[in-house]
């Protein structure tokens, strides 16, 4: 029962506006090359698709204008303003990140002379939107390279589906009017079928495989909390598609300004306790602490049992949640151990990743300080998550 | 490049002697023999400021209209661009994209003085920097002419502006005024459209006065003689004389200079006809041909007129009786549809097809819609380039279709006249000269 | 409702026509398109019905060579 955080909105937002404005930018170059090739029906003049072109374009812009927003607003990755323009300037997947931006800049200077059209030179115009041709490829590898979500079947259908229609509309405007210029028509579908194939090669290779996130360039700070097994490193929405209990990235650290760092941990706690009784006989005791320090988070046990003689609680029940600010119950699970001071906790997370930590914390009054430290299971011992 | 070339025969021995007076008397084409007949150049004096408006003037009292094909009135062209226009260009057009016209080239290789003293006149008028002198790029001996005077002005200290030559591409349209102006702007030799024919040609902002060659070499013998002197000859409303370039059956084709009014007959006969004549083409290969019966027509622009025909680029080209009017406007036609500069889809597609429809026609191959469909052809491409050029096709096929209507008549039945396969009178590319048959 | 007080024709540029047709599609009253498919012109002013839609066919076109000019007129 994660909450979905604003922040987690934002990102939902950049990848969902993402793949429309992809489809948006294919129906764009779909319908500029059926213009070009002077399609026209009885019922569908040839207007109609000059029309629709310029409308689908438009469109397109305002999700890409959505996209960009989402993603530099979004504060997890650290994209700003300058990498919407400057390629290669941020340092999220800087490579694929920036083939993004190119493709931005090229649509800003396709549209705004779009635009003004009847207002600039022919030539200057006819020039730059062929550039438009460049954008198209750029965005979907950028998508791929970039996007976290290749590994979805549908959203490789939509990709492929997209590649699919430019190319089939390439090839018509290639034969069209065959054989004049046939030298260049030949270079183009050469080069047009020899990227295709390296598109697919570099796919099945690079995103669709585990470790892409790390590889990409995703910085460490956010690879992966937990369950960083050295296979499948976890950045935000990536997930290792080898790992058969694994959901998707919905289950993902949120999107928040804080979240938990890859362990191991050790930190001071500090909080509060308090008990009531239950009906019965029963009591309830309640641990809330915060850890400080370079770990942010807090851990809340509820302990459930009949008080013992000793002034300790007999254990009945117990609930222990552990989490960053913005998730506090990111971690569910409970005490598996209690020896005097000592607490042990298993938890683990709605993807199945465990954590289990040892608290040790001394009582006064009210208020309760201590230390938490994970135990075990966090680094490198691969063990798969469990499904519930 | 052309099947029969005639050579430039300029006859010393003439009915009229004023342009080509310095070759006449002496044979020559030196500065000492062009100043020996004509005298000095009047140059204005310094601080004479009204001397160009008082050019303008005896211009336009002597009535000189522009010889390079639109007749247009000079002094008129002239003050439109008079004014201070810093940096203006003025381009003496010599390019000749006539094939059956001759009479640049012997203005510069006979008198190329002449020219070059009304460009001078005509420069200082309009405050023009800088003379061009544009000599299609195939054509040597105007070249040479006009080197070589240049040459010989420099030398005796006479010039007194920039003056260069150029060689635009020899074809058909690039001697048109906005297609010789966008070549020497650094494009290629097209026709530029103009939405108002009035606005100024330019290269890089400097406006650019386009004259013909023979435009000017009148202008500098009104500068000297006078206004009153240009008109004791010529016609009423054309007055003054004209250099026409005759070819056919006549014992001495070539270049003469002729008095306006003079009937087309008589030019003829003094080239001495040696073959009955069936019909004239007179203009040039976008003018019209002009039956033998309307030989006794006066050569000047109202009574030309009056017959459907004008004086154009002054191509006065008979076809004996025994040629067939129809194959020689076939290869033509055919000359000029692949003369196009290929800008405009109706001049190109049109132009094609009226050509095709033609070739069919001469050889007697043609279905019985073809005269029809040619018909509708011509009005669908009139008026529809860019340039004047398919109008001129039209105006040519359609006086075919009216002067050798007979011939038009057999030929659509599919009896061609005798004269179809003979070798072509009007000179064409070779190309356009098989299109309709073989020639021996 | 504004009177069109000026009269206007529709001219070409017939070397940036490139035969797309959208014009005539647009306007098929006034333009016509010839056997390649190049528009053929009515002449005389637009009539004020089509001003609009000839204003459309202007701005749509793709090679701008379609044009509006004012009628010049003629002196009396």
């Amino acid at each position: 029962m994660t909450a979905v955080t604003s922040s987690q909105w934002l990102w939902y937002t950049t990848r969902a506006t993402g793949i429309v404005a992809l489809i948006l930018l294919t129906g764009s170059v779909v319908l500029g090359i059926l213009t070009s090739v002077r399609l026209g029906t009885r019922r569908w003049p040839r207007f109609t698709f000059q029309d629709l072109h310029r409308r689908v374009s438009l469109l397109a812009m305002v999700f890409v204008g959505l996209h960009v927003v989402t993603t530099v607003s979004d504060a997890f990755a650290p994209i700003g303003w300058l990498s919407v323009v400057v390629p290669f300037t941020s340092p999220y997947r800087r490579f694929w990140l920036g083939l993004g931006t190119i493709s931005v800049d090229v649509l800003l200077a396709v549209t705004i002379s779009s635009l003004l059209r009847q207002r600039i030179n022919p030539r200057t115009w006819r020039a730059l939107h062929w550039l438009a041709y460049a954008s198209w490829p750029l965005a979907v590898v950028h998508g791929l390279g970039t996007g976290t979500d290749p590994h979805l079947g549908w959203v490789m259908i939509i990709v492929v589906g997209c590649v699919v229609a430019v190319l089939g509309a390439l090839g018509w405007r290639l034969t069209a009017g065959w054989p004049a210029h046939a030298g260049t028509r030949v270079v183009a579908a050469t080069t047009s079928i020899v990227a295709v194939v390296a598109l697919a090669a570099w796919t099945a290779t690079g995103p669709l495989r585990p470790g892409w996130a790390a590889r990409a360039g995703t910085p460490a700070t956010l690879l992966g909390a937990s369950h960083s097994s050295v296979a499948a490193p976890r950045a935000p929405g990536t997930s290792a598609p080898s790992s058969p209990g694994s959901s998707s990235s919905t289950s993902g650290l949120p999107a928040s300004t804080s979240r938990l760092p890859a362990p191991p941990y050790r930190a001071s706690l500090v909080g509060t306790v308090t008990q009531r009784s239950l009906s019965g006989g029963s009591a309830r005791l309640e641990i809330k602490a915060q850890t400080s320090g370079t770990l942010v988070a807090t851990v809340d046990i509820v302990m459930i049992g009949t008080p013992a003689a000793s002034g300790g609680l007999s254990l009945q029940q117990s609930q222990a949640t552990f989490g960053p600010p913005g998730a506090p119950t990111q971690y569910k699970g409970q005490i598996v151990g209690l020896d005097g001071s000592r607490i042990l906790l298993s938890l683990a997370d709605l993807a199945g990743v465990r954590l289990d930590l040892r608290v040790d914390i001394t009582t006064s009054r009210s208020q309760v300080s201590g230390e938490l430290v994970s135990i075990s299971g966090a680094s490198g011992e691969g063990n798969v998550s469990d499904r519930n | 490049m052309t099947a029969t070339e005639p050579q430039v025969a300029v006859p010393r021995r003439a009915s009229a002697s004023r342009v080509l007076a310095a070759w006449h008397q002496t044979g020559r084409a030196d500065i000492e023999s062009h100043l020996a007949t004509h005298g000095p150049l009047p140059v204005p004096r310094r601080g004479d400021a009204g001397w160009g408006e008082r050019l303008v003037r005896d211009v336009e009292d002597a009535g000189l209209t522009g010889r390079g094909g639109a007749g247009f009135p000079t002094a008129r062209k002239l003050q439109a661009f008079r004014g201070s226009h810093k940096h203006a260009v003025l381009a003496v057009n010599a390019m000749e994209g006539e094939p059956a016209s001759q009479k640049d080239r012997a203005l510069l290789s006979g008198v190329p003085h002449l020219v070059l003293d009304g460009a001078e006149l005509v420069a200082t008028a309009i405050g023009a920097h800088e003379i061009v002198v544009c000599v299609a790029d195939d054509r040597a001996d105007s070249a040479e002419g006009v080197h070589g005077a240049l040459g010989e002005r420099a030398g005796a200290g006479l010039s007194r502006f920039p003056a260069r030559l150029e060689r635009p591409p020899g074809r058909y349209v690039t001697g048109e005024e906005s297609a010789l102006v966008a070549w020497l702007a650094g494009g290629p030799a097209h026709p530029q459209f103009r939405t108002d024919k009035g606005t100024a040609l330019t290269i890089k902002r400097r406006p650019v006065l386009v004259h013909s060659a023979e435009t000017l070499a009148h202008v500098a013998l009104i500068a000297r003689h006078g206004p009153a002197w240009f008109r004791t000859v010529g016609y009423p409303d054309a007055p003054g004389t004209c250099l026409v370039t005759v070819s056919g059956p006549v014992a001495n084709p070539g270049v003469c200079e002729v008095e306006l009014g003079t009937p087309v007959a008589s030019i003829l006969e003094r080239a001495g006809i040696s073959a009955p004549i069936s019909a004239v083409l007179v203009g040039g290969y976008g003018g019209t041909w002009l039956r033998s019966g309307l030989l006794d027509t006066p050569y000047a622009p109202g009574p030309l007129a009056a017959v459907g025909s004008a004086v154009g680029a002054g191509v006065i080209a008979a076809i004996a009786t025994s040629s067939c009017g129809v194959a020689e406007t076939a290869r033509v036609a055919t000359y000029m549809a692949n003369e196009s500069a290929g800008q405009c889809g109706p001049c190109v597609f049109g132009l094609h097809a009226v050509a095709q429809d033609l070739v069919q026609l001469a050889r007697g191959d043609g279905d019985s819609h073809l005269l029809q469909r040619l018909t509708h052809r011509l009005g669908g491409v009139e008026g529809r380039g860019a340039c004047g050029h398919p109008d001129g096709v039209v105006r040519l096929v359609r006086s075919a279709l009216e002067v050798f209507a007979g011939d038009v008549t057999d030929h659509a039945h599919g009896r061609p006249c005798a004269g179809w396969n003979r070798r072509p009178i009007l000179p064409v590319s070779p190309s356009a000269a098989v299109a309709v048959g073989r020639w021996h | 409702m504004p009177i069109v007080t000026s009269k206007y024709r529709l001219r070409v540029n017939p070397i940036a026509c490139d035969a797309f047709g959208y014009c005539a599609e647009l306007v098929p009253e006034i333009i016509d398109r010839d056997e390649w498919g190049y528009p053929i012109l009515a002449e005389g002013p637009v009539p004020p019905r089509l001003f609009e839609l000839a204003k459309r066919a202007v701005r749509e076109c793709p090679r701008r060579a379609l044009f509006l000019e004012k009628v010049p007129v003629p002196s009396p």
